[in-house]
């Protein structure tokens, strides 16, 4: 009798901490994503790449680190199947210079058209320099890149009060997020 | 956020630019494209459109796996690819199976294997971008790219299983919850 006490007792101290929910989190564009994980009893915050809260069915939350292996690995399936959420096209300039390439100009049109028709169409685009000069005349030529963009858009009918342009240190794109980032538009993220 | 206004970015910003080593990350994405064009260092951008859905819907599968079930109030129909979900929806699939689907405030949802989804509300203003997300993992696993409602109020996007509550900010994340 006692030991069958204790193994109820066991038993249910395992399920108390048997893991009920996981939660993993993914790398992400914007570095300063974060999750907030709550029971009844206890709340964690997430941040950084692959960063997990174990939930008991107690309600009590480890937090831990996963890592790409072994989320590849345990969620095979889920990662296998991806909304057709975005299209990348990559965005040629000429050289030293804030111009698109005809190629790109044509492929960026496209996008402008797809977004214009549709009620929640979003565009992302990052531009960036040569990068064989770093330093200020580099970043400059990022920025005008950006405005160039911009302009291309403005110039194919697209209303300029969808675009912003923003810089994405972590710290900005912290900021970014509570006051435009999440309106329909078009934001022409600076990486 | 700095909007850039000017031709110059601030100099606190540069310092960090270059103390992150971001030019050098983009030098190193623009060498396929040199190679691939022959023109000397052209610079390569990411550029991602987001697809529309159509007026009236709340969402859309986008791909579907095997066995994915929907149930619409006392209805159950099998998953196609293009079909709504609306509010209240729920998602089963079998094992083995899986399903993709896109929100119309730009939330992306994978479902995985043996799982008991419910889109539980949804309110969305396109103009604002603000709207509130509810969804309810019975069991399974889901995977998360949050959308416009995350972003510009993360207060009213939440995921909850039979023991947690999940808010995420701008974020893509897996939960999973034991059946």
């Amino acid at each position: 009798m006692k030991s069958l006490l204790i193994s109820l007792t066991a038993a249910a101290a395992l399920g108390a901490c048997a893991s009920a929910t996981q939660v993993v989190l993914l790398p992400h564009d914007n570095a300063a994503s974060t999750l907030q994980v709550s029971t009844g009893r206890d709340s964690r915050e997430l941040t950084g790449t692959y960063a997990e809260a174990n939930v008991s069915s107690g309600g009590f939350i480890n937090v831990g680190q996963s890592n790409a292996d072994r989320v590849q690995s345990r969620y095979r399936t889920l990662l296998a199947i991806q909304p057709e959420g975005t299209r990348p096209l990559p965005l040629q300039f000429e050289a030293g210079r804030a111009e698109l390439t005809t190629q790109s100009r044509t492929q960026l049109d496209t996008a402008i058209k797809d977004a214009a028709s549709g009620a929640n169409a979003e565009i992302v685009a990052a531009t960036g320099a040569d990068g064989a000069a770093p330093g200020a005349a580099d970043n400059q030529l990022w920025v005008r890149r950006a405005q160039a963009v911009r302009t291309f858009m403005i110039a194919r009918g697209f209303d300029p009060g969808r675009i912003r342009i923003t810089s994405a240190t972590p710290q900005d794109t912290a900021a970014s997020t509570t006051t435009h980032a999440g309106a329909p538009g078009i934001f022409v993220r600076m990486h | 956020m700095s909007t850039v206004t000017d031709h110059r970015l601030p100099r606190r910003y540069r310092q960090t630019l270059m103390r992150h080593g971001l030019t050098w990350a983009l030098a190193c994405a623009l060498l396929p494209a040199w190679a691939q064009t022959g023109a000397p260092a052209a610079a390569a951008a990411p550029i991602t459109v987001r697809p529309a859905i159509p007026d009236g819907q709340d969402g859309v599968f986008q791909a579907v796996s095997r066995e994915v079930t929907v149930v619409h109030g006392s209805s159950r129909s099998a998953a196609l690819v293009g079909n709504p979900i609306e509010a209240g929806d729920r998602v089963l699939t079998g094992p083995r199976s899986a399903a993709a689907l896109a929100l119309r405030d730009g939330t992306r949802l994978s479902i995985g294997p043996s799982t008991r989804l419910e889109l539980t509300q949804f309110l969305y203003e396109p103009k604002t971008g603000s709207g509130n997300l509810l969804l309810t993992l019975v069991r399974g696993t889901v995977r998360v790219a949050t959308g416009s409602i995350a972003k510009v109020h993360p207060d009213q996007f939440k995921l909850v299983t039979p023991t947690a509550v999940i808010a995420g900010r701008d974020a893509d994340f897996i939960v999973e919850q034991a059946p």
